[in-house]
């Protein structure tokens, strides 16, 4: 059987934490192992997050949507935004062997991101950016 | 977010209840480091009660341990989920800092000052 939703939110930091309390409310009501819940609320978070900080050219008010899909094997989540085109996975991976206090801190996110998921797929669409996220059950 | 502290002895422990995320990462990253800067040198932070860290919380997490680190003190991490112990391999951290499978065995280390 195969569960599914739609979160909307704007592009406001505000809305973090309700889209939190809403992907982790989804996913527990459906029976979600830890590990999952866990990394889907971390791909959401990070890629959200980005988009909000680096997803828009103007000022205006803006929908990010969260589709978020299980069935019995994975947990897939399609995360869509009207910002300029931006792939969150075209670039390199940070240097996780230097020293902390040697550390560039930006694009740890992103590198939990492909390291906690299964698989992390961009396309644009038209005037969208769709970031695909799958989660192994 | 919830932050609590309590003593034990010569250590300060933290204590981090529910989401260290986008909301949550600055107060802690000032909590901690204000106790830093007011004389605290044996400081564990305790993640028992933590139900998710994002990036931004981990950046949290490093900014005290710098600052401890230049204090000449000593920090320490328990309590780690497997999925955030997973975020600190991941990061290459794991090594970096000094965790403790529980608050007991942190409290029976005889680092602190």
């Amino acid at each position: 059987m195969s569960v599914e939703t739609t979160l909307r939110l704007r592009n406001d930091f505000s809305e973090l934490s309700a889209l939190a309390d809403a992907t982790t409310n989804f996913l527990e009501e459906n029976q979600t192992g830890l590990d999952a819940v866990f990394a889907a609320n971390l791909a959401i978070e990070e890629l959200v997050t980005n988009i909000i900080k680096y997803g828009y050219d103007d000022e205006a008010v803006h929908e990010i949507s969260v589709h978020i899909a299980k069935n019995a094997d994975t947990v897939h989540i399609r995360v869509c935004d009207d910002g300029h085109e931006f792939n969150p996975f075209d670039h390199p991976e940070p240097d996780t062997t230097l020293p902390a206090e040697q550390r560039e801190i930006g694009g740890l996110g992103i590198h939990f991101v492909r390291n906690m998921l299964d698989s992390c797929d961009y396309r644009r669409e038209g005037d969208t950016n769709i970031v695909t996220i799958i989660k192994k059950l | 977010m919830q932050i609590t502290e309590h003593r034990e002895g010569p250590l300060l422990v933290i204590a981090v209840e529910g989401r260290l995320d986008h909301a949550g990462a600055g107060t802690f990253q000032d909590y901690t480091v204000k106790h830093i800067q007011n004389g605290v040198r044996s400081m564990v932070v305790d993640f028992t009660g933590t139900t998710f860290v994002a990036s931004l919380g981990i950046r949290a997490i490093i900014v005290p341990s710098q600052e401890m680190a230049r204090a000449g003190g000593r920090f320490g991490l328990t309590g780690l989920s497997p999925q955030l112990r997973q975020l600190f391999e991941i990061s290459g951290l794991l090594k970096v800092f000094n965790t403790y499978p529980t608050l007991a065995d942190a409290v029976a280390d005889g680092v602190w000052v």
